[in-house]
């Protein structure tokens, strides 16, 4: 377990920096929108919208735009992800295996008395207190801004649906995270890695969000997008959380099975030169 | 318990078509310090990591400690102490933390003041960033990734490559110093016959993923030959200086216009040296073969050749 401690511990020393400036940057900008929501009249976008039915339609995806949580969640919540995203699966190709084998410290590594095993659930320890850490500055600021903005507080500071939302992002996160991974470990290449892993993101996510626009006989195939499972929507704009539990286990179900998909292929690969 | 600490039984490992190491064996024996010689490209790399679980065998047995490489490759790992052939980048890293962090991955502490005794004898700064060292100090680092923790096993891949002949000088001593004190088993990789002779019990010559001959040091003196290089001023004729020189005890000679190549054992030098006081050269140098060179004097890739070619190496030994 100290081996772990220890791999855990070092990765993240060297990532520190990385990891709190980037959810101070992501976290800012979440506390700009609260701020600009205090700015914005929320009836004049109203009124606008109900002149622009096609807008309107296309903005339904993302509910009701006349409240500040329907607007910090268009403008955070629905798209954040992108950024995350990139910069998780960055993260991982560059300090999971791919990093180690092209600067070849593999082979000293892994003389040590420490099993493949133990080895790579440190590296999956590692990314989801990263993940967790990032996403805690980052909401932490946000919640910041709310309980600052008069419109939030006007409108009630409802702290259950935030944390539902950092909740179930950080399980979705670990998905993006954990196909990096076992990405990383099929091509032990940071390049594959992050192409095969960003690919697999952009698909996810318009399965998921754009399912709605499919043939109805081909709509059932929302349920093996994780994107379907990440209804900030529901959470964050309607407080409505009837399938939080639901979402969780099955995001929590995909990470589990890429982690034990991950340790069965690393355990037979050969560590190449 | 039995005395032998590494065994290797028609151990196999093929990259897809390509050969790693086909059929070899080889017996490595509790406290002796043996030198694993070969080419580039002969499977020496292969072999270590193969044993080091590091990579899967094809086919065939590997076993250290008597214990399966592949299915106790952790509990090997605990005995076993391994300086790689390259270190790596560990980029921004000093050397201080990346010592510490790879020793924290033993399950015994590694003893912090004999790291920092090593490090001033090979006079390698601690404090420095991993990448901003010269190719001789990084491979400190690896000689003290080796050096300090108590194993039983050390495995060595081409340990003294790039570093200064003082340093090396340092490195063989400190080597010499440990398997005295510990009795540790050492096994050296190496394509440098000269450097192995130092502190080697044994040698096993590495060939085409096999092994081709395993040598005691006695028997190794048959190999050590010298290149002597002589330049005239002008074309020298081939028959005038074969009848010059004592062709009885040279290995090899080649004429080239104004230039001869000779190879012989270094035994023989001083014969060589004496009879060229008659011979009219304009310059002379001495230097040392490298294995290939070697190889190719002894062990030509056609195996008739091959098989005749080696006697001579063991009667001479």
């Amino acid at each position: 377990m100290s081996k772990v401690i220890s791999i855990i511990s070092d990765h993240l020393n060297e990532k520190r920096l990385s990891m709190i400036g980037f959810g101070i940057l992501m976290g800012i900008f979440g506390y700009a929108i609260t701020l600009i929501v205090d700015v914005i009249d929320l009836s004049q976008i109203e009124e606008l919208l109900s002149t622009l039915p096609e807008l309107q339609e296309l903005l339904d995806l993302f509910g009701d735009l006349t409240s500040p949580y329907a607007l910090l969640n268009v403008e955070v919540f629905a798209f954040f992800w992108i950024f995350l995203g990139f910069f998780f699966v960055y993260v991982t190709s560059s300090s999971v295996l791919p990093g180690e084998v092209e600067d070849k410290t593999i082979d000293l590594i892994l003389s040590k008395p420490i099993s493949r095993s133990s080895y790579l659930m440190s590296k999956v320890a590692f990314l989801y207190i990263f993940i967790i850490i990032v996403q805690a500055i980052i909401f932490g600021l946000i919640g910041l801004g709310m309980s600052t903005s008069q419109s939030f507080i006007d409108f009630g500071l409802y702290w259950d649906r935030l944390l539902a939302v950092y909740i179930v992002n950080i399980a979705h996160s670990g998905t993006i995270v954990m196909t990096a991974l076992l990405f990383a470990t099929i091509t032990l290449s940071s390049k594959r890695t992050m192409a095969a892993a960003l690919a697999v993101m952009f698909v996810m996510f318009f399965l998921g969000t754009f399912w709605g626009f499919f043939p109805e006989e081909y709509q059932v195939i929302k349920y093996i997008s994780t994107w379907f499972y990440l209804n900030t929507q529901a959470l964050f704009v309607q407080g409505v959380f009837d399938n939080l539990l639901r979402d969780i286990l099955v995001l929590i179900a995909v990470n589990v099975s890429l982690i034990v998909s991950s340790l069965l292929i690393f355990r037979r690969r050969d560590i190449p030169v | 318990m039995s005395d032998i600490v590494i065994s290797c039984q028609n151990l196999t490992k093929y990259y897809g078509k390509s050969r790693g190491i086909e059929n070899l064996n080889l017996e490595i024996l509790k406290g002796e310090v043996f030198g694993f010689l070969g080419p580039n490209g002969a499977g020496k790399t292969t072999t270590i990591r193969t044993l080091l679980g590091l990579i899967h065998k094809t086919s065939g047995q590997a076993s250290v400690f008597g214990l399966d490489s592949e299915l106790n490759s952790v509990e090997i790992r605990k005995r076993v102490a391994y300086l790689p052939g390259e270190l790596g980048e560990f980029e921004g890293k000093s050397v201080r933390r990346i010592l510490k962090y790879l020793f924290g991955l033993y399950d015994s502490n590694v003893k912090w003041p004999r790291v920092k005794e090593l490090a001033s004898i090979l006079r390698l700064p601690l404090d420095r960033k991993m990448n901003h060292l010269s190719k001789g100090n990084k491979q400190k680092v690896g000689v003290v990734l080796a050096l300090a923790p108590d194993t039983e096993l050390l495995i060595l891949d081409e340990p003294t490559s790039g570093l200064d002949p003082l340093i090396t000088m340092d490195v063989y001593k400190l080597l010499s110093e440990k398997q005295a004190e510990s009795g540790c088993t050492i096994l050296l990789s190496s394509h440098l016959l000269g450097e192995v002779e130092k502190v080697a019990d044994r040698v096993g010559i590495i060939r085409g993923g096999s092994i081709a001959e395993v040598a005691t040091l006695q028997q190794l003196k048959g190999l050590a030959l010298k290149r002597v290089e002589l330049l005239f001023d002008s074309h020298i004729d081939d028959t005038t200086l074969r009848t010059q020189l004592p062709t009885d005890i040279i290995e090899e000679l080649t004429i080239e216009d104004s230039r001869a190549y000779l190879l012989v054992n270094r035994e023989n030098l001083r014969k060589l040296l004496k009879s060229l006081s008659e011979v009219k050269f304009s310059n002379l140098d001495i230097s040392s073969p490298d294995l290939e060179e070697i190889f190719l004097k002894y062990y030509s890739n056609d195996s008739t050749i091959y098989q005749e070619d080696k006697t001579p190496i063991s009667e001479g030994l």
